[in-house]
């Protein structure tokens, strides 16, 4: 008797199993349609500052419930790229908790792989700034070097980008020392050689030999270059006062004056001097032939006839 | 020794305990008797601190009822208690003894012999509260009770809830008690019980004492105390009824005449020394008076029910 | 004194011997497979998680007995009428309820003590916050002893509350009543914040303002949102904000001693 009992035990146990396991082949899909519509939904995720309230005090870990929801709404819209809903859980989370980093990060990496949520990026990390400027600035490097990336890679805008780098050179504690060169880069990049030249000099005083021998010679040959490309951009513009056109090509400006120039006008006594210390087989006040050639082993650069502009072909 | 003077308990609109008056004597055992929801327990609490009367006065010792002073020299055992589930019997005696500010060996001792007396056995002392059985969960309530060696111990319904072994046990623990001269006071509705244990009874119906005295005064040779009991709450119950049906003074009139008279003259009595001459007192029947106080409060009684029938 | 010392070991010993510390092996249960589950899914944030996870639910275990336990250590001794032999005893009423204050209170020091070992094991175990090459980081391991501390601060407070509406409620009224003030405690400073920044009508903000100062206040014993952030508090916001702790502490106590002398039991 006892046997025919854990048999039909053993059978009830066997049957059931096959049944959840049906089950849930059958509820899944379902289930998973319907929180993924729930997800795409922006409307479905709450408020923050609404949901605040009723929080008493976790705040930090319902945000951490929602940062794990977000998560795993990101990997499961991976595949077609489309993040509607993200920016909501994040702006979320970041109202519940204002001090999670890798939830700003996380979106400045993730967003603006969606069209639809490119912009979304600025708002987000902005807000993390604020919310951290006062009592948090530990946080605030990170956040302003990914909002400079953004603003440089995705949208192009060299000037804007290069003006979060140097605010975050500048004013914030702990902004890694790469900052200015990015932001020297990207001003050279806009066409604003005499900022780029500006900040290498101000770099190069500042290192004074503390630096290594290493950053003092490219800070040095950048000086140089961006001094060059200063010259050259102030010649196209003398060019163009004399002839009513731009150079079309960059030879046209040999025997052009630079002088006088708005990039070396706003030199301090002490920059020029170390300008003029150059390694000088160039005439600052006129462009020559070896104006053109020597010094941009690192950066080439032509003149872009379409903007009449210098353009630098990589860094 | 305990002095109640014109107490009256109201709980709203309701009177618990209506002007009752008491004494009692040291050494006596006084049993207070009445049907449940007489006004026992009530009366009990107000003795004890845990409830206040309306009006009147209670003192023990000279002391006002629930004072600490009051409450140091008292024992206290209430009705179906479910002692500190967790604690062992003797971790409980060491507790109650630590309250009284007990020394360490005073506590040994003591709880050691009170074990004994209440006879809690062996194997139970170091177990704990929850595993007990009512009987001993009443045997240790007693033993705590005892633990400051009180001059006046109060029991609540000591016997209520035990199988008769276990009323065996308690009533012989409060006859030994009995006679080593402690003063005990409890309420109970077994009237067997009482009139075994007690040198005084009191009967409480409906708040009022219905008649109190020695129990051979109060019980006349040839009844029993449940023969005397029934006829005074009967007869406190429907004197109405009684009287439109025929108005023969029965028994239960007789009774409340005693009450009443027990209650007038105390003041008199109190005046007395010795304690046989105040009980003698108390119950010397004062019939015009008595008649004359007793007559009005029926009348009222009766109205409410006979305006019903109209 | 003695009486006191007496009472509140009875509680402790009561509450103890009751299995409540069965909670703790709950919070461990918990806690544990948690940081095993969380490590897949949390993204690289496991550390913050289990942080987040581990504070949040010291905080609400403690509340949960505080609540539960605290309700019942009156009531209990009523239902069960153990309160009768202790207040026919040389006992004062307000001795009485100090007795359930001190004695749950000893018993949420040694569970938030208990919780927060294990706790700061776990997370040494399961990531580098706490020991990194193989040097303890005292920051952290400070701010943790901190945040633990003024959550033991907020569950006496709390408790206090429940002992003083538990001295006239049912345990269940005593409990919603608590909570109520436990609620409202978490959002007066959210509210007069509104009430400043907005527009609102006179009215709106003195009554902000009045309940700002009349209730006590339990969004500033909260600090465990300020984990694993640099956010820094100065001694005097500490020490007040552990102080309006005491304080209504003190007043809640005081007021359930006054009402528990009225009691009639």
């Amino acid at each position: 008797m006892t046997v025919f009992l854990r048999l039909a035990a053993i059978l009830l146990v066997l049957f059931s199993s096959v049944g959840v396991h049906r089950a849930q082949q059958i509820v899944w899909p379902v289930m998973e349609d319907h929180f993924y519509e729930l997800g795409r939904n922006p409307g479905f995720v709450p408020r923050g500052n609404d949901l605040k309230p009723f929080l008493l005090g976790f705040d930090n870990f319902v945000a951490d419930l929602f940062w794990l929801r977000a998560v795993q709404y990101a990997g499961g819209h991976a595949g077609v790229f489309e993040f509607e809903a993200l920016p909501e859980y994040l702006e979320l989370v970041t109202d519940l908790d204002p001090h999670f980093e890798f939830a700003y990060i996380f979106g400045a990496l993730v967003l603006p792989l969606s069209q639809d949520t490119l912009d979304d990026v600025p708002t987000l990390l902005r807000k993390g700034i604020i919310a951290n400027e006062k009592n948090n600035p530990q946080m605030l490097p990170e956040l302003y070097i990914n909002l400079g990336f953004y603003t440089y890679f995705y949208l192009n805008q060299y000037d804007e980008a290069a003006e979060i780098y140097e605010t975050c050179a500048r004013e914030i504690d702990g902004c890694p020392p790469f900052a200015d060169k990015v932001a020297a880069f990207l001003r050279a990049k806009a066409g604003r050689f005499e900022i780029a030249l500006n900040i290498w000099l101000e770099r190069l005083l500042k290192n004074g030999g503390e630096g290594s021998e290493q950053e003092d010679e490219v800070a040095l040959r950048k000086v140089e270059e961006s001094a060059k490309m200063a010259a050259i951009d102030c010649a196209a513009g003398h060019y163009f006062e004399k002839n009513g056109s731009y150079p079309g090509v960059l030879t046209d400006l040999i025997g052009v004056g630079t002088l006088p120039c708005q990039a070396f006008a706003s030199l301090q006594s002490q920059q020029l001097g170390l300008l003029e210390k150059l390694d000088n087989n160039w005439n600052l006040e006129r462009i020559s032939s070896s104006t053109l050639t020597s010094s941009f082993t690192y950066n080439p650069f032509v003149w872009d006839t379409e903007t009449n502009r210098l353009k630098t072909q990589s860094w | 020794m305990i002095e109640i003077k014109n107490v009256t308990k109201t709980f709203g609109a309701r009177s618990a305990v209506k002007n009752l008056s008491l004494s009692i004597d040291k050494g006596e055992v006084f049993g207070f008797l009445g049907p449940n929801g007489a006004g026992k327990t009530t009366t009990m609490k107000m003795i004890l601190g845990l409830m206040r009367p309306t009006k009147g006065s209670i003192t023990l010792f000279n002391e006002k009822a629930g004072s600490i002073a009051a409450r140091r020299k008292i024992g206290f055992l209430p009705e179906f208690a479910n002692y500190y589930q967790h604690l062992t019997g003797r971790e409980f005696l060491e507790f109650v003894g630590e309250i009284f500010g007990l020394g360490q060996s005073e506590i040994d001792k003591r709880s050691k012999r009170l074990l004994k007396l209440v006879n809690l056995p062996t194997e139970a002392h170091d177990r704990q509260v929850h595993t007990y059985s009512k009987g001993m969960q009443q045997r240790i309530g007693m033993a705590q009770a005892l633990m400051n060696n009180p001059d006046v111990l109060f029991l609540d319904e000591p016997m209520s809830g035990l199988d008769p072994i276990g009323r065996r046990e308690i009533k012989d623990i409060i006859i030994e008690l009995k006679h080593q001269g402690k003063t005990i006071f409890f309420n109970s509705h077994i009237l067997s019980d009482a009139q075994e244990i007690c040198d005084r009874i009191g009967i409480i119906h409906l708040g009022s004492l219905l008649i109190s005295g020695s129990i051979k005064e109060v019980v006349p040779t040839g009844k029993t105390l449940e023969d005397v009991f029934v006829e005074a709450i009967t007869g406190a119950n429907k004197p109405a009824v009684a009287k439109e049906k025929k108005p023969l003074p029965t028994i239960a009139q007789k009774t409340a005449v005693k009450t009443l008279t027990a209650d007038k003259p105390k003041p008199v009595a109190k005046k007395k020394p010795s304690a046989s001459t105040t009980v003698a007192a108390k119950i010397t029947p004062k019939p015009k008076p008595a008649t004359t106080a007793n007559k009005p409060k029926p009348a009222t009684k009766k109205s409410p029910p006979s305006s019903r029938k109209k | 004194m003695k009486t006191l010392y007496a009472l509140v070991k009875n509680t402790f010993r009561e509450t103890i011997r009751d299995r409540i510390l069965i909670v703790i092996a709950f919070f461990g249960v918990i806690l544990i497979v948690a940081t095993q589950l969380l490590s897949a899914i949390s993204a690289r944030q496991d550390d913050k998680v289990i942080v987040d996870l581990g504070l949040g639910m010291i905080d609400l275990f403690g509340m949960i007995i505080t609540i539960f336990v605290g309700t019942q250590l009156i009531f209990r001794e009523i239902d069960k009428k153990t309160i009768f032999v202790l207040l026919s005893k040389p006992v004062t009423r307000i001795e009485f309820l100090l007795s359930k204050f001190f004695g749950l209170g000893a018993i949420l020091t040694l569970i938030t003590a208990i919780m927060l070992v294990v706790f700061i094991g776990v997370t040494a175990f399961s990531t580098d916050l706490i020991v990194q090459n193989g040097i303890i980081d005292v920051q952290f391991v400070g701010q943790i002893l901190l945040i633990t501390l003024f959550s033991l601060l907020s569950f006496l407070l709390l408790l206090a509350l429940v002992i003083l509406f538990s001295s006239f409620m049912k345990p269940m009224l005593a409990a919603f009543s608590a909570l109520t003030v436990f609620v409202i405690g978490h959002i007066t400073d959210d509210m007069r914040t509104f009430a400043m920044d907005n527009t609102v009508s006179p009215f709106f903000k003195q009554f902000a303002d009045a309940i700002y100062f009349v209730m006590p206040n339990f969004a500033v014993l909260n600090l465990k949102n300020f984990v694993l952030s640099n956010v820094f508090f100065t001694p005097i916001e500490l020490l007040a904000a552990a102080a309006g702790a005491v304080f209504w502490i003190i007043i809640a106590v005081t007021l359930g001693s006054l009402f528990f002398s009225r009691k009639e039991f």
